[in-house]
């Protein structure tokens, strides 16, 4: 049987550890040197890891059992919560033109920047776009920079992505996010538009995983265009 | 400021609840004020001891603005130790916090409640999920309880990749406070040359050197509904947690040498 430290997985896992270890990523070590070996005992029940503590503290510990105090605090009771299962579904979101939205003769653009209003709204980003793949932007809905520029900032992303597939080989890479400052992104999600690319850009904070959202839009946006 | 530590594992039932409640404990022993949050719905720590039975109300009604962090929050009875649930668990809710959590509400709910204590820990879910994400994104440290059996061992790197994404992504300054095996079991030549081997492969700092012994006294304390160090039988489970509070605390003085060391200090008041 291989040793664990043979797998390659193992191996993986030491080498993001020693990039972590280089970027200050993991807290110091109280010791200098590496771990003292454990060895095999034959009592279950001591600890076998003589760690730092002292009898004193040791002696701090209350013997008694039932974690919290006796007396209940108040609190509601738990219904099941209407609101909860009030929530429009995500598809349901109303659109910032409602009264509008319901004619038929809406305009492509407005469908569009409904959907992005939707999205935005769903997934907490701050703006959105789309930009077909001369980086004239077909809709927008609160671009924090003018058009223009972010349509410009759409192609160099989409060659990015382009490059991606020609010199790495991975044609599928449809995606490209960017730290543009410490607390947001732009995230670049290409799709086809006929024949040629189109891109939609999303502006949201870090913390947001915009995955999902993104490739539900995706499909809306997609069957706009292709309806117009 | 506080310091918020986030335990997470790829693989379930390798002690993470009971290292957020045994650990949060044990720190709160030694002084520091501790709040223990339970983002772990349905497999977290307000199952595991009597809070649920206090207070059914948690986080999840601080989303909804149906209750006040003071209404929700449970103060363990020896004091120094609090504690704030998920609230009820029915599916739709937990799709509920999902969302919320996707939505970065979740943050602004738990940032709300921790500028009171010294530590913070917080118990999530097994396996990788937003909430997970967005307890990392909202932390200083994460700690990985690790059971020692291959498949952990290989899941490793799946966990390492999250948190070096989480860093990339949405906190510069998450830190691994530490991966840390649980339920060992020291009779074991085949464990316990797995430990050696693992921890010799990696640099010293990622593993604690407090290592967590299987105990059957944890069921006893589940039974309780309380943590392990309150239990006459679970002294010496409970102590590997008071170990490694002790650690934890020692790491961080050597954390405040290493910056005098460098001139970050600016004297001791
Ligand atoms: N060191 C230990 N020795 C023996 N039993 C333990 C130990 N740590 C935890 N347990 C028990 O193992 C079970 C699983 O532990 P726990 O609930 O803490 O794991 P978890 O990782 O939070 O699991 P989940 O994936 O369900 O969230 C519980 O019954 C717990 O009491
Ligand atoms: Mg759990």
């Amino acid at each position: 049987m291989g040793k664990i430290t043979e797998f390659s997985e193992f191996a993986e896992a030491v080498k993001i550890a020693n990039e972590l270890v280089a970027q200050s990523a993991v807290a110091i070590s109280a010791r200098k040197m590496g771990h003292r070996a454990l060895t095999v005992h034959a009592k279950p029940s001591a600890s076998f890891a003589p760690g730092p503590s002292q009898e004193k503290i040791a002696a701090a510990l209350a013997p008694n059992a039932s974690l919290l105090k006796e007396d209940p605090l108040p609190g509601p009771a738990t219904p099941i919560h209407d609101a909860v299962l009030a929530r429009p579904s995500r598809l349901a979101t109303p659109a910032p033109k409602g009264s509008q939205a319901a004619k038929d003769g809406i305009y492509r653009g407005d469908k569009l920047a409904n959907a992005l209003y939707a999205m935005c709204q769903r997934g907490g980003f701050s703006g959105a776009l789309i930009v077909d793949d001369n980086g004239l932007p077909l809709a927008v809905h609160q671009s924090p920079v003018p058009e223009e520029a972010i349509g410009a900032f759409a192609i160099v992303l989409g060659t990015a992505l382009a490059k991606a597939g020609k010199l790495l080989g991975q044609h599928n890479a449809e995606n490209i996010s960017i730290d543009i400052n410490y607390t947001e992104k732009i995230v670049l999600r290409r799709f086809m538009l006929g024949q040629s690319p189109g891109y939609l850009l999303v502006i949201c904070p870090q913390e947001v995983d915009e995955r999902g959202e993104v490739e539900l839009s995706i499909e809306q946006i997609a069957q706009i265009l292709k309806r117009a | 400021m506080s310091k918020v530590i986030t335990v997470s594992s790829l693989k379930g039932g390798v002690g993470q609840t009971a290292t957020v409640l045994n650990l949060g404990y044990s720190m709160s022993r030694l002084g520091p004020k501790v709040l223990v949050i339970d983002a772990a719905p349905q497999s977290g720590a307000g199952m595991a001891s009597n809070a649920r039975q206090k207070n059914s109300a948690g986080l999840l009604e601080l989303l909804k603005g149906k209750a006040k962090a003071a209404d929700v929050i449970v103060s363990a009875r020896e004091g120094g130790l609090d504690f704030l649930g998920s609230g009820p668990v029915e599916a739709e809710e937990v799709i509920f916090f999902e969302k919320e959590a996707f939505r970065g509400n979740l943050t602004k709910v738990i940032r709300s409640v921790t500028d009171k204590y010294d530590y913070v820990f917080i118990d999530t879910a097994t396996g990788l999920s937003v909430i997970t994400y967005v307890c990392m994104a909202l932390s200083s440290s994460v700690i990985v309880p690790l059971a020692p059996n291959a498949l952990a061992v290989k899941s490793l790197a799946s966990m390492l990749k999250f948190f070096r994404r989480v860093r990339m992504r949405a906190n510069r300054n998450l830190v691994l406070e530490g991966l840390l095996f649980t339920m060992t079991d020291h009779t074991s030549p085949y464990e316990v040359s797995l430990i050696n081997d693992v921890r010799e492969g990696f640099p010293p700092q990622v593993f604690f050197e407090t290592v967590i012994p299987y105990d059957p006294a944890f069921e006893q304390a589940n039974a309780r509904a309380t943590v392990l160090a309150m239990l006459p039988e679970g002294e010496n489970a409970g102590r590997a947690y008071l170990d490694l509070a002790v650690e934890m605390r020692l790491r961080e003085m050597a954390q405040t040498r290493k910056e005098v060391e460098n001139g970050q200090d600016n004297g001791i008041f």
